[in-house]
């Protein structure tokens, strides 16, 4: 069974763009566009990753992500954004995120980058 | 009657006609008044008494008139004497405020060139008119002008030692005076009461003040010898100005820059979106075709997500394009000589400060441009302002605005005699952010094509053969019959 990943972004364009090239790496891909949608959404099986964008109305990314640690230590998250500064990759990494890509992203990294999240479901201190 | 009868009798007479016009003269105290009607009655009594034989009484009489006479004199001297002084005393007042005035003050003889009017008047020839067709005569009558007096301020303003290094002809003394000539020339021409202009003085050892220069101009011939100038000193003023000037700009570019930034993250924001989807798109399209088992439905939906999203990188920047050049025009029919006019009018302050001569020349038989007025304005002003920036330090500063008529309606040329673009930046100097100036932006003349063609027109750079600075040309339409 394929692992699932969860693209939380604002933008439809890029959430329908990442999801297709998810799924033709084989992922399943479930599409949110907002961080309270994600965070309310009881789906199972539940995500095995998150790719989530920094800038979106109400929370935004660096929120969910320290959210997503409060509730699921284990859940790994990629931030991605088209506006990234060396504050906020320190702040994201430093918060735990697996990875900080910016915008646009290629394919391999973005394979890379899943592959590498979902082979180390380590959790955090 | 004997002879000294008729003597004394004329002595009667000459006192009392020297007395009478004296008194005319100078009004007439009472004292004096009161000796003149003795002398009055002395005269004719002495007569009568001599014609009757009375000799001891006419030589009374005599003694008393001698006696009035005297008086009279005195009286004649001690007014006088007070008269004199008080003349004395206020052309004393006269000189001390001439040489200690704190306002420099210069005395000119202008006779030729009153004499010059005069006889063109008296010809019944319009003297505007002569002068401007008689160069000659306007070089020689410029010749003809003569410094003849200035005060201390005077000398401290041009910085010489002595009042005499400044005594001598205008043309001598202040060479740059022949630039001014011809506006005070117009002056007298027009009939003008005062002239008023500011003026760059040169100083004997090269450097210069800014100066407010004003007259009040001769309204007789006799006049015309003792032309008084005031002169005052204005550059600290300019300078206090100019730093505003400068103060003002800086925070009108920071402003820009900050809109500029505004307006850049905006449009980042607004295009690196759809770009990344765009991409990602392809590259998810790519993915789906790559399979050994190609999913062409997939690749086609990536490849239409791609594409809208492209389109609407396309969107914003169509946006902000409309946003700076503004797609609806307020087109009028725009008269060329008052368009320049205006433009000139609008950058005189930069133009003075940059001692920049500009002329204007609208060909005859010209049409009218068929434009939106600011933004003709915007493209003319961002010109001169180039124009003016490009200008070498030495030598004679010189900026043409010329409208012709064109082909494609009206065109208008704005050159200058400055550095010239150099050649690396010369096939993108219509590009945004091109520019060879460390605190420009380079969007002036970006700006500027965009107005000119959202008209139909085109902007373009000339080169025009033998001649060095640079002459932009644009195109306007004619306006509508």
């Amino acid at each position: 069974m394929s692992a699932t990943i969860a693209i939380v972004d604002d933008d439809a364009a890029i959430r329908n763009a990442l999801s297709s090239l998810l799924r033709s790496m084989g992922y399943a891909a479930r599409l949110f566009p907002t961080a309270d949608a994600f965070l309310a959404d009881e789906s199972q099986p539940p995500p095995d990753c998150v790719l989530t964008d920094v800038q979106m109305p109400g929370m935004n990314g660096l929120q969910l992500q320290a959210e997503i640690r409060r509730r699921r230590p284990d859940l790994p998250v990629i931030v991605i954004t088209a506006f990234p500064s060396e504050a906020m990759r320190d702040q994201a990494l430093a918060a735990g995120a697996r990875h900080f890509l910016n915008k646009p992203v290629s394919a391999e990294t973005v394979a890379s980058c899943i592959q590498q999240a979902l082979a180390r479901p380590e959790t955090l201190p | 009657m004997s002879h000294t009868s008729v003597l004394r009798a004329s002595t009667h007479r000459g006192i009392l006609a020297t007395a009478t016009s004296w008194m005319m003269r100078t009004g007439m105290p009472p004292a004096t008044l009161l000796l003149l009607l003795v002398l009055a009655v002395c005269a004719p009594a002495d007569l009568l008494l001599l014609r009757n034989g009375a000799d001891e009484a006419a030589w009374a009489v005599m003694i008393a008139g001698v006696g009035c006479a005297l008086a009279l004199a005195f009286s004649i001297i001690r007014a006088e004497r007070g008269r004199h002084a008080k003349v004395l005393e206020a052309e004393r007042l006269h000189a001390d405020a001439f040489q200690y005035a704190c306002t420099s003050i210069w005395v000119e003889d202008w006779t030729e060139v009153g004499r010059a009017l005069s006889a063109l008047r008296g010809s019944g020839l319009d003297p505007a008119g002569y002068f401007a067709a008689n160069p000659i005569l306007v070089r020689q009558l410029h010749e003809s002008v003569r410094i003849v007096d200035v005060n201390d301020s005077t000398v401290e303003l041009m910085g010489v030692g002595e009042r005499a290094a400044l005594i001598g002809r205008l043309k001598d003394v202040i060479p740059a005076s022949v630039h001014t000539f011809d506006a005070w020339l117009g002056a007298l021409a027009r009939g003008d009461r005062a002239y008023r202009a500011e003026s760059l003085v040169q100083r004997p050892d090269g450097t210069a003040r800014d100066c407010l220069v004003m007259a009040a101009l001769p309204t007789d011939a006799e006049s015309f010898s003792r032309l008084l100038v005031s002169v005052f000193d204005v550059t600290d003023y300019k300078a206090d100005q100019a730093r505003l000037v400068r103060a003002e700009r800086e925070v009108a570019r920071a402003s820009r820059l900050l809109t500029v930034g505004v307006l850049t993250g905006s449009i980042a924001h607004e295009v690196n979106n759809p770009l990344a989807a765009a991409i990602t798109s392809a590259e998810a399209a790519l993915r789906w075709l790559g399979r050994r088992e190609p999913d062409l439905g997939e690749a086609v939906a990536a490849i239409e997500g791609g594409i809208t999203a492209a389109r609407r990188a396309q969107d914003v920047v169509d946006r902000t394009r409309r946003l700076v050049t503004r797609e609806r025009l307020d087109t009028q029919a725009l008269d060329a000589t008052a368009t320049l006019g205006a433009a000139v009018a609008v950058m005189a302050r930069e133009l003075n400060d940059g001692r920049v001569i500009v002329s204007t020349t609208v060909r005859p038989g010209l049409p009218r441009m068929q434009a939106d007025p600011v933004q003709v304005q915007q493209v003319l002003i961002n010109l001169l302002q180039n124009a003016v920036r490009a200008m070498r330090a030495e030598g004679e500063r010189l900026v043409t605005l010329e409208a012709s008529p064109h082909a494609e309606g009206v065109c208008v040329r704005v050159g200058d005699n400055g550095i010239g673009i150099p050649p690396d930046i010369r096939d993108h100097l219509f590009e945004p952010f091109a520019t060879t100036r460390p605190d420009g932006m380079g969007l002036g003349l970006a700006v500027c094509k965009a107005c000119v063609e959202v008209h139909g027109g085109r902007l373009w750079v000339e080169d025009v053969p033998g001649q060095s600075g640079t002459t932009f040309c644009f195109t306007l339409p004619a306006a509508y019959a």
